[in-house]
């Protein structure tokens, strides 16, 4: 079944005095529970992508079905509906509220969902059970991304989006927040969706789409995704 | 709790400094709403309860000579409840201290049935029937000790008599006691009232079987005025001196302005305190959602809506506002109690009470929310506009321009930090006008009592020392030929001396009526230095009529109107006479004439009841040794009331110069903190550069200094604005306030703004120093 189908789309948006063209031309789809790494140099409209099928942004043209329904003729009242339930949010600076504790972040997620998980077992599950007491500036990078995680799973959304959520984070941090996605994937059974720079996290994933300058340039499936801990950069 | 309460709770705790000083505005501002509106509905309700149950007069009268057997037909009058005949009279009391001099007035009065002007026992009795007994005016009692028991000693007609009092009373006719209109304050030490048998009083006076004055009490809903026509037309062969209503006897006057003054304070000062709260709320929630902005983007990422994001932030200013609200209230009910008691010195209600109306706590209430929920959604409204994906891209940055300034030759020769605080304020247009419009407002608030003290001073100096200039003002108890006169000069040591009529007539211009003390004085008085309206002197003359300037507002009088004026005089038509000036006077209402046009007119030739005097030395215990002599008023015991008004002045100075210090702490403390979150990149930019921190928060000094200028120049004509309007408000017949700039007082307002634009800098400065320039500097961190 396909999770996700983006055809046609196109954007842009005024920055200052400039127009910028994020996005030229994309069109590609994601079959539920799979694991996709969308890989492109900054600039490429990666990020565009993310927040469009995320429901955080419209496009200027074209259209984005999730599991069939287009998201793009959605007006804000139900784009938010569709980022309340539908989707969870991962981003490179995870983005925490710093005054509030590890298990107060994912609370803060779960409260206007319909359906959330239990919280204590995924912040268990992400590593964190000593940790949920904890205030962001308590913790280190790969722990706040984890909490990041946890927020986005806790909510049982059908798709993770991610965005560069290893990107502020050393090597091994990243490796085990890339392993906590790829458990998440299969255990929880989340479509997931990582957008990243790093041509390696390509290896684990079921099918891997790369951008440039606006454009999809291809869309593979990987017949064969290594597990995180064998991916070096 | 849900959780964004939670975080809102602990933001609020992270700046708590910011949040107290704008719960600090509210307090104070719902505070003196409710402590003011309490006080006055309490004093309202109080003296509408005391008048109603010791039944005080609806009308009274003076006359010449009223025979006892007269009142039956007073009474019969339709209207007419009950009716009283008394003796009044004003005397010397004889006190240990022989320099002393202290007056009391003797009523002397037979109690009515029903009850007029009933008296209530503060200690004692309220009734005595014997000759020898008095009751003693609980005022005047407190401030000079008196108690059950005492003999005191009224000078009466030349011999002393020695009374014993029973009881220390309340009267509903002396709440406010004032000797007359011409007395600006009450000397409780100096002027009592005492109350004694009919029969003493007319034996001691010699009134023989009449009486002087008369009370009356009216049935309710029946028309005042043409009852007290009705009584003038009986009076009238009884020597009428003065018929008046309730609304213009002097204690009720006073009584009923000071609330009105209570009441026009309670809506105005808390509406300026809530309004500033606003303003800072508002601010401050404004810089908050911009620094929030991918915040606020990940929370709609998550699925929260605009209205849960508004709610949020607007819930930030509904929490500081109900936690002020209900302190305010509760400071306001404590404060309430305060104004109640300070009532109770200055008016005697006896029943005075103190009750806490819930319908202030649901005002408070209603007010505190609209002010919070205005503010919080007006700030928070940005909200909107941050859509989540755009809210993870960094921020365009803002299009930079040169200003006027840069341009210019001297920018050249400004030092590198003085163009930092130049440009700084130059780019931020909008904090510019907030905090010097923060600063001119405090600039108002402290500017008014210091100007009030100075109006004052001014108004009493002007009366008592060039609007008039004599040393005693002597008022005789009947007309005295001018024999009478010839003996006090023979026998004190008077250096001039002027003769003077002062009589009440009732003032008709179109359909406006006023009961006015008309004065009669020699024509180029050397006693009296009459002005115009624009200041220039003018002196009164055979023909000459002058209205003072609150007198002819009230009656909307100009120079050259005509004026009817009714006599009570028997055998003396009414007439019409014609303004020929008016004249500026500050305290009082009068109509001043030539002496021998006012007796043409209305008197007979050679018809005097006082005398102006200039002595060096202290006479008036030889003035008041005449018989004739009713009341002597000396400069030196109104500079001795003035005093101790000032003294009370003083302390209200006080408390209005915290409020306008809280004020502008407020302003000023939350302006420079947001300031600081704001920059913290500019500052840490700095730091790098090598500047220190005491050199930034120097620059944030600079930066004030020049806000404070422009706040404290915006502030004169705001504050002269402000008091033009407050002048016109509180100005009455009897008080013609005027404004009275000098500039030490702009010096002293501008000295104490700078003064708490200093304190709430210096504790903004525990802010630069704990802030973390290698934090902030690290981007894109929540």
């Amino acid at each position: 079944m396909k999770a996700i189908e983006v055809m046609g789309v196109k954007k842009s948006y005024q920055m200052g005095e400039v127009e910028v063209k994020a996005l030229r031309e994309a069109t590609f789809d994601v079959e539920d529970g799979e694991f996709v790494v969308i890989l492109g140099p900054s600039g490429s409209g990666k990020s565009t992508l993310l927040n469009i099928i995320g429901g955080m942004d419209t496009p200027t043209i074209g259209d984005v079905l999730f599991f069939g329904e287009n998201i793009s003729t959605y007006n804000e009242k139900a784009l938010t509906m569709y980022r309340r339930h539908q989707v969870g949010f991962v981003f490179q600076f995870y983005n925490l509220m710093a005054s509030l504790t590890a298990k107060e972040n994912v609370e803060l997620a779960t409260e206007i969902c319909d359906n959330p998980l239990d919280i204590d077992r995924i912040l268990s599950d992400v590593g964190l059970d000593d940790r949920k007491d904890h205030f962001p500036s308590q913790m280190s990078g790969g722990e706040q991304q984890r909490v990041a995680i946890a927020r986005a799973v806790a909510k049982n959304p059908r798709i993770l989006l991610c965005d560069e959520p290893t990107g502020a984070l050393d090597f091994e941090t990243g490796v085990s927040i890339l392993a906590l996605l790829s458990r998440i994937n299969k255990e929880y059974h989340k479509t997931v969706v990582v957008i990243t720079h790093n041509a390696s996290i390509a290896g684990m994933a079921d099918r891997v789409i790369t951008m440039r300058s606006g454009k999809i340039r291809s869309n593979t499936i990987n017949e064969n995704p290594v597990s995180p801990e064998r991916i070096e950069w | 709790m849900k959780k964004l309460n939670v975080r809102l709770v602990r933001l609020m705790n992270e700046s708590k400094g910011q949040f107290i000083a704008v719960a600090m505005v509210i307090i104070l501002g719902l505070g003196i709403f409710v402590a003011m509106s309490t006080a006055a509905l309490n004093l309202k309700s109080s003296l509408n309860l005391y008048y109603d149950e010791y039944h005080v007069a609806d009308i009274f009268s003076k006359v010449t000579e009223l025979p006892e057997n007269k009142l039956k037909d007073l009474n019969d009058i339709p209207g007419i409840i009950s009716v009283q005949g008394r003796v009044v009279n004003d005397v010397p009391l004889k006190v240990s201290d022989p320099d002393e001099k202290v007056r009391v007035r003797i009523i002397g009065a037979t109690p009515s049935d029903p009850a007029i002007n009933q008296l209530f026992a503060r200690d004692g009795v309220a009734t005595i029937y014997k000759q020898t007994d008095v009751l003693v005016i609980d005022t005047f009692a407190r401030e000079r000790g008196i108690q059950i028991g005492d003999i005191i000693t009224p000078h009466i007609m030349g011999r002393d008599y020695e009374l014993t009092v029973r009881g220390i009373v309340s009267s509903p006719e002396y709440i406010y006691l004032m000797e007359n209109e011409q007395t600006m304050l009450p000397d409780y030490k100096k002027f009592g009232i005492l109350f004694t048998t009919e029969a003493f009083a007319q034996e001691a006076f010699a009134m023989g079987q009449t009486y002087n004055e008369a009370v009356f009490k009216v049935s309710a809903g029946v028309d005042l005025d043409e009852v007290k026509d009705e009584v003038e037309d009986v009076l009238e062969p009884y020597g009428v001196q003065s018929l008046y209503l309730l609304k213009d006897q002097i204690s009720n006057r006073m009584v009923q302005e000071e609330i009105k003054g209570v009441e026009q304070s309670s809506t105005v000062i808390p509406m300026v305190f809530l309004g500033v709260a606003a303003a800072i709320m508002g601010v401050m929630i404004n810089r908050l959602v911009k620094g929030d902005r991918i915040t606020i983007g990940i929370l709609k990422s998550m699925g929260y809506r605009n209205i849960d994001m508004i709610k949020h932030y607007t819930a930030l200013a509904v929490f500081v506002g109900l936690i002020g609200g209900v302190v305010g209230v509760l400071m306001g009910s404590v404060m309430s109690s305060y104004f109640t008691e300070m009532y109770n010195t200055f008016f005697s209600i006896p029943v005075m009470e103190v009750t806490f109306y819930w319908r202030y706590l649901f005002l408070s209430a209603i007010m505190v929310s609209a002010f919070s929920v205005a503010a919080g959604l007006l700030g928070a409204r940005g909200v909107l506009s941050i859509s989540p994906a755009e809210s993870m891209r960094p921020i365009a940055p803002k299009q930079g321009k040169r200003t006027i300034l840069e341009r210019t030759f001297f920018w050249k020769h400004i030092s590198f930090t003085n163009k930092n605080v130049l440009r700084s304020l130059l780019r931020n247009k909008k904090r510019v006008i907030f905090i010097s419009a923060g600063i001119a407002l405090t600039f108002c608030v402290i500017l008014i009592p210091l100007f009030s003290l100075n109006s004052f001073d001014s108004l009493f100096g002007k009366m008592y020392g060039e609007f008039q200039t004599m040393d005693y003002n002597v008022n005789f108890s009947r007309a005295i030929s001018e024999d009478g006169i010839q003996a006090i000069d023979d026998e004190l040591p008077i250096d001039y001396m002027e003769p003077k009529i002062e009589f009440p007539f009732t003032v008709r211009y179109r359909w406006k009526e006023k009961d006015v003390n008309f004065i009669g004085i020699q024509a180029n008085s050397r006693f009296f230095n009459f002005e115009d309206l624009n200041g220039n002197p003018v002196e009164i003359n055979a023909g000459d009529v002058f209205i003072s300037e609150g007198l002819a507002n009230v009656l909307a009088v100009e120079r050259g109107d005509p004026l009817w004026i009714e006599t009570f005089i028997p055998d003396r038509e009414d007439q019409e006479i014609k303004v020929t000036q008016v004249i500026q006077q500050n305290l009082g209402a009068n109509i001043y004439m030539e002496i021998n046009t006012m007796r043409e007119f209305f008197l007979d030739a050679g018809y005097t009841n006082g005398v102006y005097i200039d002595s060096n030395a202290d006479v008036k215990a030889g003035l008041e040794d005449f018989r004739f002599v009713g009341s002597v008023q000396s400069l030196k015991d109104m500079q001795d009331v003035f005093m101790e008004f000032m003294d009370l002045m003083i302390y209200s100075l006080g408390v209005m110069l915290f409020f306008g210090g809280v004020l502008g702490f407020a302003i000023v403390y939350n302006a420079t903190i947001l300031s600081i979150n704001e920059r913290k990149l500019e500052f840490s930019a700095l730091q790098i550069m090598g500047f220190s921190k005491q050199e930034i928060f120097r620059m944030l000094l600079r930066e004030n200094l020049v806000l404070s200028t422009i706040g404290i120049l915006a502030g004169i004509p705001l504050s002269i604005a402000m008091m033009d309007s407050v002048m016109k408000q509180f100005s009455t017949d009897l008080y013609s306030l005027r404004i009275e700039w000098e500039p030490i007082m702009f010096v002293q307002a501008a000295f104490f703004t700078i003064v708490f634009v200093w304190i709430a800098e210096a504790a903004t400065y525990q802010k630069i120093k704990k802030l973390d320039f290698i934090e902030a500097l690290k981007n894109r961190i929540t």
